[in-house]
């Protein structure tokens, strides 16, 4: 039997803030990703896209 | 180096699907993801829990990964250096609660395509709003170090020592890049 999808944990103290620390961050732009990684994603969706059968 | 993903199908499993035969290999996490993906992926999207999409062929399932909603919560305490207007209660996010890729298909690439299809997906066209993806990721190094590969962090470092760990993504850096 396989192992049930875990929940996600709620956060709390030290690891809360740290969390959120960081979400402020990527909203002020400091995590962007590269420009070739975003390149790189939208060409490997691009090709899913492709040949996915639904959404047609 | 991209593979020629092209030769593949890529569905949303309904009802009516038959299963293609599919073996992640024989450790622990293999042996659990294959077992999901053939006796409970169906009962997961009967109980309107989770979806699954598949990359297969005619005669074998390459691929396959289940979506679920989530969301990341806090307790309300929090420390107050963060900014009022960023200290929300709960962000939404959307999980990849199995992900798993056919024993003879892994180390092609397969895993960060679709991975990349999902954040394109989820900041692209949505329907509703998406900030995180999170996972339910099997406790093996191999397995973290894939997800760590394709800019996953750790959500609870106390669920260090469990069977799997809670990680995330952030698609804020994905947007704004």
């Amino acid at each position: 039997m396989a192992l049930p999808i875990k929940d996600t944990p709620i956060l709390k103290g030290k690891n809360a803030e740290k969390f959120w620390k960081r979400a402020a961050e990527s909203e002020a732009g400091l995590h962007k990703i590269s420009v070739q990684e975003k390149m790189r994603i939208i060409e490997n969706a691009a090709e899913i896209e492709k040949i996915a059968e639904f959404n047609k | 180096m991209p593979n020629s993903i092209s030769k593949y199908k890529f569905i949303r499993l309904d009802f009516n699907h038959k299963l293609k035969p599919f073996d992640c290999g024989d450790n622990e996490a293999g042996i659990d993801l294959t077992d999901f993906f053939i006796n409970q992926s169906k009962d997961y999207l009967k109980q309107l829990l989770a979806v699954t999409y598949i990359l297969e062929t005619k005669n074998e399932t390459i691929a396959y990964y289940s979506v679920m909603n989530d969301r990341i919560e806090r307790t309300k305490k929090i420390n107050k250096s963060i900014p009022n207007k960023k200290r929300y209660a709960a962000y939404p996010a959307v999980k990849i609660g199995r992900f798993g890729v056919d024993k003879d298909h892994q180390r092609e690439n397969i895993g960060t395509q679709l991975f990349d299809y999902i954040k394109y997906s989820f900041t692209n066209n949505i329907k509703t709003g998406c900030r995180f993806i999170t996972i339910d990721a099997y406790n093996e190094p191999n397995v973290l170090k894939f997800y760590e590969k394709n800019g996953f962090f750790y959500t609870d470092p106390e669920d260090e020592l469990e069977e799997t760990r809670s990680m995330y993504f952030d698609l804020m850096d994905y947007v704004l890049s």
